[in-house]
């Protein structure tokens, strides 16, 4: 019985899918434009970049599911390469974020754990910080990010704070 | 300033008169291994050169070397070094002489562009390899917009930077952001800007019809928006009442244009050209006909930075102005539109780059169009272009307070430098005419003379301030 549940659960999640790439396709191609080099004078077409090689035509706009496709493909085939400060590869980029929200994280469990076991074993301290909690967690986070950029003066800080302080607040 | 300098221009012992470096006196009087000691310490080609700035300047204030010395008995050396060093600016001098190869303070610099047509000579002078040879290593960081430019360089993330060219100017007066000293070094290039139309306004090219529209602009303290605003009020609209004018990063401008969101903008290239690729719109006008060799950005740091790293600076000029002279030279513009179109610069098709480099490209219109001079790379950072920038400035109310634009110009604007080092360069324009910096300018038709900023001012009709 769960079997044959979760064998309909996924058949559905995989129609949902095709229901969604196909709502994709048909909205981008209500709304790409030809570009056809028909009625332009030569020069004019390759300026376009309407060259003959590629029957002086290409389609512009929103990228439809098969686009998106081949660049996703081109980005996870070669994820590591690295072309200076500006152009790197998908992987080196994840790591970059991953490595971001691991430190930030790891500094607000150094902080928040042992100072939770003192709050909860300590009356008075918990009554004491508890109005200075229930004020600051509710700010959202991103709200943080001009004080510290402004404070900090380092982008790359910045964010790892960021990420400290949103995840040092008790839900 | 220390007792240790190699002249000894604090001891009542040497002899500063004796001869010009005052090196010989002292053998007389010293044993070898105070004369090796010393001598250790002028092998050091910045020290030797402190060094003897000091001295010179100490012969200075006592040119008769006895009543130097009776100077110093009197009142002490350290007394007197004090006192001197408290009246004469030493740092400052040091700086200013700095040899022309001295030692690099900072080799690894983080330089920032905007990805756009403007940023040429200081995108190419990375694989052309200009800033290597001047033995720089210098990490160019694109950066998504304007204000993110003003921001990494007031909290130091920058160490200097692709700016439009008013930036400096209002930065260093706290326009906009909290004020710091801001140089323009060099003007990073000329004309290539545009006016670009959604194409429905095809058949609607007359701007006394614009009432309504909705332009997009790069930044506030922009050539665009200030160029724009000309242009319109030229033609009877006033560009705070009659139009909106909203500032866009200039990537954002193409998808707005798409989309609807504006009837066109005054925009860098190559998004002029790319609206007109991606057939969404076409070239109403050049910034070249509105005022041909109007600055656009500037290549700028920090006074800060300037100060704390002469020498440093001085080799980025080197690299940046060699790089303007590559970008110039006609017969380049295909390769470096090639090697800029990359996507770890500006990301574009190379044919778009092309266009906008050359001045061989099609408006839009279906005409292929030929004008050479449709962008160029003129790196003197005269000081009439600062002038108008902020006559323009204070038409539209971004300055409020009376000023003196000239003053704050040759503040900002390091024309003199500029000259200097395109002196050592052996370059033809070190000596561009008229040497006071001040030539005059004619825009769409009409002459703004910078000995009158406020004549210029009051001879237009639409405007904020009187």
């Amino acid at each position: 019985m769960i079997q044959s549940l979760r064998l309909k659960a996924a058949i559905l999640s995989i129609l949902i899918f095709l229901v969604l790439l196909f709502v994709w396709q048909i909205s981008v191609q209500t709304n790409t434009q030809e570009i056809s080099s028909a009625g332009m004078d030569e020069e004019y077409a390759l300026l376009m970049g309407l060259s003959p090689e590629t029957g002086g035509s290409r389609t512009d706009g929103f990228p439809a599911p098969k686009d998106f496709a081949i660049l996703a493909w081109n980005q996870l085939s070669d994820p590591f390469y690295d072309r200076g400060p500006n152009d790197k590869g998908i992987g080196i980029q994840l790591a970059h974020s991953l490595g971001r929200v691991g430190l930030g994280y790891l500094i607000a469990f150094a902080v928040a754990v042992p100072l939770g076991f003192v709050i909860g074993m300590s009356p008075l301290l918990y009554q004491a910080l508890n109005p200075y909690i229930q004020v600051l967690k509710p700010i959202s986070p991103l709200a943080w990010m001009p004080i510290a950029l402004y404070t900090i003066k380092d982008s790359t800080t910045s964010a790892i704070f960021v990420i400290f302080i949103c995840s040092i607040w008790p839900c | 300033m220390s007792n240790d300098n190699i002249f000894r221009p604090y001891s009542e012992h040497s002899h500063l008169a004796a001869c010009s470096c005052g090196q010989h006196a002292s053998q007389h009087e010293h044993d070898q291994e105070a004369e090796k000691a010393r001598m250790l310490r002028a092998r050091d080609a910045e020290t030797l050169s402190k060094d003897f700035m000091e001295a010179a300047v100490v012969k200075a204030l006592f040119p008769e070397d006895a009543t130097r010395r009776r100077f110093l008995r009197a009142v002490g050396a350290g007394t007197a070094m004090a006192a001197i060093s408290s009246i004469l600016p030493f740092d400052s001098l040091h700086a200013m002489a700095a040899e022309a190869k001295g030692p690099l303070e900072k080799k690894q610099l983080r330089i920032g562009f905007i990805p756009i047509n403007c940023a040429t000579p200081l995108i190419m002078a990375d694989p052309m390899g200009f800033y290597a040879e001047q033995g720089l290593e210098v990490s160019l960081q694109k950066t998504a917009g304007w204000a993110l430019v003003r921001d990494q360089m007031l909290n130091g993330e920058l160490d200097a930077s692709h700016f439009l060219a008013p930036m400096p100017l209002a930065i260093s007066m706290g326009l906009g952001s909290s004020a710091q000293p801001m140089r323009v070094a060099t003007i990073q290039n000329i004309n290539g800007q545009a006016i670009t139309l959604a194409s429905k306004h095809k058949d609607n090219r007359d701007p006394k019809n614009w009432k309504g529209f909705r332009f997009a602009i790069p930044f506030e303290y922009s050539m665009h928006n200030f160029l724009l605003r000309y242009y319109l009020a030229e033609h009877g609209l006033d560009p705070d009442r009659d139009v909106q004018l909203r500032v866009t990063p200039p990537a954002e401008m193409i998808a707005n244009l798409r989309a609807g969101n504006i009837d066109g903008f005054f925009g860098p290239e190559p998004f002029n050209q790319r609206a007109v690729y991606d057939n969404i719109g076409f070239l109403h006008v050049l910034s070249k006909d509105l005022w041909d060799g109007h600055p656009c950005c500037s290549f700028g740091t920090s006074e800060a930075f300037i100060k704390e790293n002469p020498n440093t600076f001085a080799a980025l000029y080197r690299a940046i102005l060699n790089a303007a002279s590559a970008a110039s030279v006609p017969e380049n513009l295909p390769e470096i539109a090639a090697a800029i179109s990359t996507p770890n610069y500006l990301n574009q098709p190379e044919i778009v780059i092309r266009q906008a480099l050359t001045g061989r490209f099609a408006d839009g219109l279906g005409n292929v169009i030929n004008e050479p001079r449709r962008a160029g790379f003129d790196p003197m950072p005269w000081y009439s272009m600062a002038t108008w920038m902020m006559t323009q400035m204070k038409r539209w109310d971004y300055i409020k307070e009376e000023m003196d634009f000239n003053a704050m110009a040759e503040q900002v604007f390091l024309m003199t430098d500029a000259r200097r080092h395109m002196a050592e360069l052996e370059m033809e324009d070190a000596h561009a005419e008229p040497t006071s910096g001040y030539p005059s300018f004619t825009i769409m038709g009409k002459e703004f003379d910078p000995a009158d900023p406020q004549g210029y001012l009051n001879s237009f009709a639409i405007k904020r301030s009187s």
